[in-house]
């Protein structure tokens, strides 16, 4: 500890004799040296000799002066060189240090790590208004009113000077347990001084790079969910593909190439890719912070891709049974139909699109931060979620919109509010038959999204939601659509790693 | 603030629970109308100035419960907009389908059509159908009955012994018989076939199979059918796994019935590693029949 001090001292001390100006030594450093003698008053009696002399006495003591500081000067950097050879590591000189690798990896220090670790878990009590106890036909839970396990993410990263890989697994009881990859990527990258890239090129299983929401971190995301559309659209957030994105000052942009099946897709062949089309998307927009604080993050997106309708397999003669003459339970003979074998049907591609645009604000004040954003999305045949859009079969593009307006403020303290609106028409074009007459419907959901919550930041949040969700699934007395009761309400506590 | 968000949130909370229709799916109701929409409650009370419901049409009114996608279809007058379908008595609400277009040969009524399944727990007998129409307001007229004959699932014999099971496995039932033949799916009779391919008198016929080859028939359910005074004497009843269809455990109850009346039961579990594929299972009972009355004990 002494020695610690002492080095403190002696730094201190020579970063002081190091200022330009002759600074007067400490009281505490050593005996005082001779003061300078006051200058004489001038006088007209003073003769030229006698000044002279006086003159010379003072350089004389501003000399020895000089000397006694050299002398102290040397003895402290010998004690200096003492000490930066007691802390210097010593040298195995039967292990030698390994020399680098030729990667181009960037120096660091010995005690980091050159990969990074991050996580999360999220846990959550739902609680539908649809709930039942019951089973539905093919074994599926209606029951939906239980704790489950949302999310719990696990990330592996490595930075290169020129590049990097991630590795993300997820796991989850959505559907019972369950764990896989849910991002795997390697990059290449040519990035500034901060490590932000001006290009980079991934491979692998990525986050679409589509709008706001797709890309933005379940992490970060204060709502349970992405909006209603995003989630027709985009089942899943990662698709399979080659990603060229970066940034430069205030401007942002991303193009990928993908397979057009990601992960959740509910019309088969997850994470495969049943036709040579490549889905191709991407977002240009800015990231800007005004100030005093207000940051401005917006951009727009578009898709252009091919869907697919698989075709059947050639079947065998059948012989069924209808009990659709006497409905009496009992076999007849002309109930008995025979089923003639079926050739083998073709499989179909269909043009699927969607534009987009997102805007929004985070407004840093003293009561905390304020986030606003909004989305907008159209699109053609792309729902893969909810309405299956299926053109092949309904012989006309199905045609989409969605968007959403969210607002939450974070509150220094901790607390979370936040509301959330959004609308999702998965069929412009929907009609419906009433009392024989085709009438025009909408499909179109909407759900109201009030949240709140409170989180200490980079370590826990617990977020109360209630999704009150408007839609046309159920009918009245009198045979019209209306709102079914599927409203959904969530806690969920976040915890990082 | 958060106050001010408080009393934001309460008319948002209030608003999202009012005015939506229930989402059940009605599958414990004793009738399920696969393209109505269920509502709880009491069946709408008559409106006087409510349509009404004028033409019925069942293919067959007799059948049993369990009974699936059976069309009741019908007319409805011109004012109507929806039929409510429910049974009398039974359930805890009623369905209502939309009305389809004009009935041609009825100018200015309208065809209506309700694809019902029904409970297998359907009490045996006669039920009440209730049905009644709504006008544009939802203002119901009087209902009309239509009187179904609902068939037990117990088949009809002087003596009847079932097997019930409450999973997917093949569980087969086995019965010895006094004259010392064993039925068994593989040989469904307790006695024999006469020269002409009929059962003699006194024999037992295993209606069917369940679960054959792990194919799942909704049934679960085993009988073996004496139509008249069976054989006397001492059967002996054992249950056998025969594949437990990737199920732990298959848990059973074994029934005898006479004219229709319980007399036996027996209750049993058979477990996974009780799958053979052969052999005579697991002993559940013996019960006797007698001579002459036919009654068995």
């Amino acid at each position: 500890m002494n020695r610690h001090i002492s080095a403190a001292f002696t730094v201190a001390f020579l970063a002081a004799l190091s200022e330009p100006a002759l600074a007067q030594p400490a009281p505490d450093q050593g005996p005082p040296p001779a003061a300078p003698p006051a200058p004489a008053p001038p006088t007209g009696e003073t003769t030229a000799p006698a000044r002279d002399t006086q003159l010379q006495k003072e350089v004389e003591l501003q000399r020895a002066d000089l000397e006694e500081q050299d002398s102290r000067i040397q003895a402290l950097e010998k004690q200096l060189k003492d000490l930066k050879s007691v802390q210097a590591p010593q040298v195995d000189t039967k292990n030698p240090p390994v020399p680098a690798p030729l990667t181009g990896a960037a120096p660091k220090p010995a005690e980091e790590s050159p990969f990074k670790i991050t996580g999360y878990v999220q846990a959550q009590y739902e609680g539908h208004q649809e709930s039942e106890d019951q089973l539905a036909q093919g074994g599926g839970l209606l029951n939906q009113n239980r704790f489950l396990l949302r999310r719990t993410r696990l990330r592996v990263t490595r930075d290169w000077k020129y590049g990097g890989a991630l590795i993300e697994f997820d796991a989850n009881t959505v559907r019972g347990p369950a764990i896989g990859v849910q991002r795997a990527e390697v990059s290449l990258a040519y990035r500034d001084a901060d490590q932000k890239p001006y290009v980079q090129a991934s491979l692998g299983l990525f986050d679409n790079p589509f709008g706001r929401e797709l890309v933005e971190s379940s992490r970060d995301r204060v709502f349970m969910e992405r909006s209603y559309a995003s989630r027709a659209f985009f089942p899943s957030e990662p698709d399979l593909g080659l990603r060229i994105s970066g940034q430069a000052a205030w401007f942002r942009y991303a193009v990928a190439v993908v397979n057009g099946q990601p992960l959740g897709d509910r019309t088969g062949y997850i994470l495969q890719d049943p036709n040579s089309h490549k889905d191709v998307l991407g977002r240009v927009g800015v990231d800007v912070t005004l100030p005093p604080a207000v940051r401005v993050i917006g951009g727009v997106s578009m898709l252009n891709g091919k869907g697919f309708k698989p075709g059947t397999d050639a079947t065998k003669n059948t012989i069924a049974w209808r009990d659709n003459i006497s409905e009496d339970g009992v076999v007849q003979v002309p109930e008995l139909i025979g089923i003639p074998a079926a050739a083998a049907q073709a499989s179909r591609g269909f043009d699927r699109w969607l534009v987009g645009a997102d805007l929004g604000f985070e407004w840093t004040s003293k009561f905390g931060v304020t986030h606003l954003y909004g989305e907008f999305s159209v699109g053609s045949n792309m729902d893969r979620n909810v309405f299956i859009a299926d053109p092949t079969t309904s012989g006309f593009d199905v045609r989409e919109l969605g968007y959403y307006v969210s607002a939450y403020h974070e509150f220094k303290s901790g607390p979370i509010v936040g509301f959330r609106f959004d609308q999702y028409n998965p069929n412009s074009d929907f009609i419906d038959s009433r009392r024989g007459k085709s009438v025009p419907q909408t499909e179109t959901v909407t759900t109201y999204a009030p949240l709140i919550g409170f989180q200490v930041p980079h370590t826990a949040r617990l977020v109360a939601e209630y999704d009150i969700i408007r839609d046309s699934m159920a009918r009245n007395d009198v045979g019209v659509p209306v709102d079914r009761k599927n409203n959904v309400l969530t806690i969920r506590l976040q915890g990082e790693l | 603030m958060i106050r001010a968000f408080t009393w934001c949130l309460l008319p948002l909370l209030a608003f999202g629970a009012c005015s939506s229709e229930s989402a059940s799916s009605g599958i414990g109701e004793p009738i399920r109308v696969n393209n109505g929409q269920f509502f709880s409650g009491g069946f709408p009370s008559a409106h006087a100035t409510g349509p009404a419901v004028s033409q019925v049409s069942i293919r067959a009114t007799e059948f049993a419960a369990g009974t699936v996608a059976k069309t009741i279809s019908g007319i409805a007058d011109s004012k109507s907009h929806a039929v409510a379908v429910a049974l009398q008595d039974l359930g805890t609400g009623y369905w209502v389908v939309p009305v389809g277009g004009p009935d041609l040969q009825v100018p200015g009524s309208f065809t209506w059509s309700a694809n019902s399944d029904f409970s297998h727990d359907l009490p045996a007998g006669f039920q009440n159908l209730l049905l009644a129409a709504s006008d544009e307001n939802g203002n119901f007229g009087p209902p009309s009955t239509f009187q179904l004959n609902i068939k037990s699932l117990l088949p009809t014999g002087k003596v009847v012994a079932q097997l019930t099971w409450g999973v997917d496995a093949d569980l087969d039932l086995h019965i010895f018989s006094p004259s010392g033949k064993e039925l068994s799916p593989k040989g469904p009779n307790t006695i024999g076939s006469n020269s002409l391919g009929k059962p003699v008198a006194g024999s037992g016929l295993l209606d069917h199979d369940s679960l054959a080859g792990c194919i799942p028939d909704g049934a679960r359910t085993e009988n073996v059918v004496w139509t008249d005074a069976p054989e006397a004497g001492t059967y002996t009843v054992s249950v056998h796994m025969f594949n437990a269809c990737s199920k732990p455990a298959a848990a059973f109850k074994f029934s005898l019935f006479v004219d229709g009346e319980s007399v036996l039961e027996r209750t049993g579990r058979l477990l996974d590693i009780d799958a053979d594929g052969d052999g005579p299972g697991l002993f559940v009972t013996e019960f006797t029949c007698d001579e002459g009355t036919g009654t068995c004990s």
